[in-house]
């Protein structure tokens, strides 16, 4: 008997190259293939299974890598997302402010219903780099630009020691509870009496 | 080895059609989908032993076979196949990359799109409410057993070694065994997310998912559309409807056309379940799930897929009827003709696949391969049933709402089925949702004439004893010695009895082009086994594939002759004939008796065609 | 509808709830007192009829067992148009399905016929262990939105002939019968109903 109704979020990983989204991926996936393509088609493609309140979700994540020669490509890829991920190094203050061009790339190439509310999540990587001593991009400064992207929820995570990052997608999974309610949106027809145009094909034989 | 004559025309040698058609950056592209599928890890089945041409591999069913180990364990490793002595991706192996260049449209104008599925819960499997996600083996031998005894028709026997349901729903691309799969079918929406996966659980195969149509529009976005990719021993099949992917996987040796053709049916399936209105859904929202839309209707896809392995209806698109006495078609054939006449749009009895009777409204025409998804539907859908013990009436009434592609795509038409036994069912099909009273009234009156003239047992009769046999035929088995002779008897290669007919006739296929339906010779030694019987119809496939090559203009005759048949095909206006002959037989005998099969088949057309039932002519 | 006469009572009956709550186990159990523990998902809708004799009437039921599947809710309307009655089914062990059911009942009373009898049934009842959804819970909803509630057990029969004989003694004696149940009959054989195309 179904007891647990099961998800699918396509959530989409972005960010610089370099600021070590394959690693995160790495440390919180176990996977089991080595990502071999991202440098020919431009992302890899991992899925994760999320517990999140007595609900599964499985979340299909889109590693996509940061080339310029891929970029034609973000329509195609970020079809019908349901998060995304913004990945940044807290050591490099560039990817950091790259992150204007990553989110708005995204809201355009994937022109979701509601952009204003599209679930977004900060990531700012590497913080146990050099004891913290070489960080340029300080927390309260990656908080105020969340705050004014909408209240994005920010986490800080190091790959090395996996802090932080079944946190992240923790919350992925509850913001996505939020903003879908699900309206009915299968409605199908049925044919009308006296009305019905018979369509009728000239199916090809194969 | 094979060797191959045709008597007009020059016949293809029926190699795979997939001409590499040079794309537009054709290096960067296939370097690119090279790599991406090393990184798909399919895994190459084992090379086969020579000799053993019904051995595809080790396993006893269908499809599901996976390839057998002999001692090559497909490796995983950090990208590409490592399978010790087996072709693999690698550097080495050339891969064909498909890429027809088509105009990037959507759809092909005036076309109409030609469904087993975990749902959205994870507690629900296939088609069995059960907390289980496998089929019970208790219940499904049960049914494999009752089965065998019912018909004792060894060519129902491909029945007992299949498992119906979604299997395996463990697996994942990580799978070693899912990855030896011979085929998979797979449909995921325009944005990568998966609805369906004939092994494994769809969610767990989220990336897969990801990454095939990553493929699709890596390709799509350089201004082409990917169709057929060849890689090694695997064909990778694309269909694109609209914001549905449909891809097929398929080390099987099968033709490409006849791979689209399964991908097109089995999206026909999915639409006969939901209509196309989904389109829509995805419109509205990219992010659509559609998965749980297809809960409980794994049996009704893993049948269609098992059909491709033992129905002919699936590359013929036409349809057979159950051979029966001409006076009691025609009865069948009144009453039906009255319920439409009453304001059903169709009416069709049907016993499993096979057609009793049918009938339509005046100008309304059924496509064969309407027919065949939808008898699929009806069949494999255990609830329509409603068998649970021997005390227990059949009073099974159902009524749902049924798509039928070819005849609309776009909306539901309602379906009255009732099963008057195991096999033997009516189907009345109406535009309007409150008919179901007038529905079940038609039915009393068609069983009325069913019990009167004692139709059922007829059915029966007919499954158990069959139809036309290759044993049977009135042919002079005798060559008559000519004065040409010698007058040494001429060594023909005689069969005994119980092994074939006349002259090594192992088995035939008639096709009636005008009344779209075909007949076949029931199954007899040496074409005994399911492997056996799926090893010909594969082999009358890519015959079909050959003489309907398009461009190549029509073929009229082929000879093959190879070390497991000698197959013999002639194509007329009229109709079609496919034979298989044991390998030795005489070619000219061959021809002789094909041609008499053509005259058995007109001399009992009456019983095993349904006359006057062509599409468009009601 | 339930049209009456000589206190012989014709009423459609329709059960609706999430999947594998267990509508057709019910049916099931009632109309042939049989139970399967893996009972197929339901394609569509199943129809059966059964007749019950209370005290004063016998009614006949004609049953619509709906599936539960995601994608026939829109076409739901189909099956409890002019429904006089109304079973709403929930497992007691998933809460959801309780969701799902009072769902149900808020499209019932929006859109069904306003004379409904309708009836909560609480499934599964022999399942205590597992048990998600109180009986007070589902009582106190019952009793907010003018429905009866029952727990029911299509495995041991408990209370399945109840909640039918429930929904007889409430069922309307003195109802016109305005529209039959959805019988649409052409004049007769060869005429066809008003469409102008070709196909009914």
């Amino acid at each position: 008997m179904p007891s647990r109704r099961r998800t699918l979020l396509k959530v989409i990983i972005l960010g610089d190259s370099g600021v070590g989204k394959t690693s995160l991926m790495n440390q919180y996936v176990n996977k089991k293939f080595s990502n071999q393509y991202k440098a020919t088609i431009g992302a890899d493609f991992l899925t994760k299974e999320v517990q999140f309140e007595d609900r599964l979700f499985t979340l299909q994540i889109w590693d996509t890598a940061g080339q310029e020669r891929f970029q034609s490509l973000g329509v195609a890829f970020y079809r019908g997302a349901d998060c995304c991920v913004l990945v940044y190094d807290v050591n490099s203050m560039k990817s950091f402010e790259n992150l204007n061009n990553w989110r708005e790339e995204f809201l355009i190439q994937a022109s979701p219903s509601d952009p204003e509310n599209f679930p977004f999540v900060l990531i700012g990587n590497k913080v146990d780099v050099d004891g913290g001593n070489s960080r340029v991009v300080s927390e309260k400064k990656a908080k105020a630009w969340c705050a004014s992207k909408g209240n994005i929820p920010y986490f800080e995570t190091s790959a090395k020691e996996g802090t932080n990052v079944e946190e992240a997608f923790q919350c992925i999974a509850k913001n996505a509870l939020k903003s879908g309610e699900e309206e009915e949106l299968y409605l199908p027809d049925t044919i009308d009496v006296g009305t019905s145009n018979q369509q009728r094909s000239t199916g090809c034989e194969c | 080895m094979a060797t191959s004559d045709s008597s007009s025309s020059p016949s293809s040698s029926g190699t795979e059609f997939a001409d590499p058609n040079p794309s537009t950056d054709p290096e960067t592209n296939s370097e690119r989908v090279q790599s991406q599928l090393e990184s798909m890890n399919l895994s190459q089945p084992s090379e086969v032993s020579d000799g053993s041409h019904t051995e595809f591999s080790g396993g006893d069913d269908d499809d599901n076979d996976v390839a057998s180990a002999n001692g090559n364990e497909g490796g995983v490793s950090n990208g590409g196949l490592v399978s010790e002595g087996v072709a693999g991706i690698s550097g080495e192996e050339e891969i064909e990359v498909s890429l027809r260049a088509e105009n990037p449209v959507e759809m092909e104008a005036g076309e109409e799109p030609p469904s087993p599925t975990s749902s959205g819960y994870d507690g629900e499997r296939g088609s069995s409410g059960g907390a289980t996600s496998t089929y019970k083996a208790d219940d499904v031998s049960e049914d494999e057993i009752r089965e065998a005894n019912v018909d004792g028709d060894t060519a129902s026997q491909h029945e007992a070694a299949w498992l119906p349901g979604k299997r395996h729903v463990d697996e994942d691309d990580a799978s070693m065994s899912w990855r030896k799969r011979k085929k998979h079918f797979f449909i995921l929406s325009n944005s990568g997310k998966p609805i369906y996966s004939r092994y494994g659980d769809e969610h767990k195969l989220a990336g897969f998912s990801a990454t095939l149509q990553a493929i699709i529009s890596f390709v799509e976005n350089g201004g082409d559309r990917v169709n057929l990719i060849k890689a090694g021993k695997h064909q990778v099949v694309f269909l694109v409807k609209g914001p549905i992917y449909l891809v097929c996987i398929s080390c099987t040796d099968e033709t490409y056309e006849y791979l689209r053709g399964q991908l097109d049916l089995l999206y026909g399936q999915m639409i006969l379940i939901l209509t196309k209105s989904i389109d829509r859904c995805f419109e509205k929202n990219a992010k659509f799930d559609m998965t749980p839309l297809l809960g409980g209707t794994d049996a009704v896809f893993s049948s269609l897929v098992h059909s491709f392995s033992w129905n002919p209806a699936t590359f013929l698109h036409a349809y057979t009827c159950l051979p029966l006495p001409y006076a009691l078609r025609q009865a069948t054939g009144t009453i039906l003709q009255d319920v439409c006449a009453s304001g059903v749009l169709f009416s069709l009895l049907m016993c499993r696949h096979k057609v009793v009777s049918l009938a339509g409204a005046q100008k309304a025409s059924l496509h064969p391969d309407d027919l065949l998804l939808l008898s699929n539907f009806v069949m494999s859908s255990e609830s329509f049933r409603q068998v649970l013990n021997i005390l227990s009436i059949r009073t099974s009434e159902s009524f749902s709402p049924i798509c039928l592609p070819r005849y609309n795509a776009q909306a539901f038409l309602h379906a009255y089925v009732h099963f008057f036994d195991d096999d033997t069912y009516v189907i009345l099909l109406t535009t309007r949702s409150d008919a179901f009273h007038h529905l079940k009234d038609c039915r009393v009156r068609i069983e009325t004439v069913l019990l009167k003239s004692n139709i059922l047992s007829v059915v029966q009769r007919s499954i158990a004893e069959g139809g036309m046999r290759v044993e049977d035929l009135p042919i002079d088995r005798r060559r008559r010695s000519s004065t040409a002779n010698q007058g040494q008897d001429t060594a023909v290669p005689e069969v005994s009895v119980g092994t074939g007919g006349p002259c090594g006739l192992w088995h035939f296929m008639y096709r009636s082009i005008y009344l779209d339906q075909y007949i076949n010779s029931e199954f007899s030694p040496p074409v005994t086994s399911h492997r056996q019987q799926k090893s010909l119809y594969r082999a009358y496939q890519k015959l079909y594939a050959s003489m309907h090559v398009k461009g190549l203009g029509p073929h009229k005759t082929q000879y093959r002759r190879d070390e497991n048949y000698t197959l013999l095909c002639w194509v007329t206006p009229d109709f079609e004939l496919y034979a298989a002959f044991d390998p030795l037989a005489d070619k000219a005998m061959a021809i002789k008796i094909c041609n008499q099969v053509c005259q058995r088949v007109k001399d009992v057309e009456n019983e095993v065609f349904l006359q006057g039932a062509s599409p468009f002519s009601w | 509808m339930a049209s009456s006469g000589n206190k012989n009572i014709n009423a459609k009956l329709v059960l609706l709830g999430d999947v594998g709550a267990g509508k057709s186990s019910l049916v099931l159990r009632f109309v042939k007192d049989q139970f399967v523990e893996f009972q197929e998902s339901t394609i569509g809708a199943a129809f059966f009829s059964q007749t019950l004799a209370v005290n004063d009437a016998t009614v006949k039921f004609e049953i619509w067992d709906t599936a539960g599947q995601e994608r026939y809710h829109s076409l739901a309307p189909m099956y409890y148009r002019g429904a006089a009655a109304a079973i709403i089914v929930f497992d007691i062990t998933n809460q959801a399905s309780f969701e799902r059911a009072k769902k149900w009942v808020q499209e019932l009373q929006a859109q069904g016929n306003p004379n409904m009898v309708m009836a909560l049934a609480g499934n599964k009842a022999d399942l205590l262990d597992a048990r998600k959804v109180s009986a007070e819970e589902a009582e106190i909803y019952a009793q907010e939105n003018s429905l009866f509630f029952m727990e029911t057990s299509a495995k041991t029969a408990t209370n399945v002939k109840d909640i039918f004989y429930e929904i007889a003694k409430r069922l309307p004696r003195v109802q016109p019968a305005e529209n039959p149940t959805g019988m649409v009959l052409p004049n007769g054989p060869g005429a066809t109903a008003v469409s102008s195309s070709c196909c009914a």
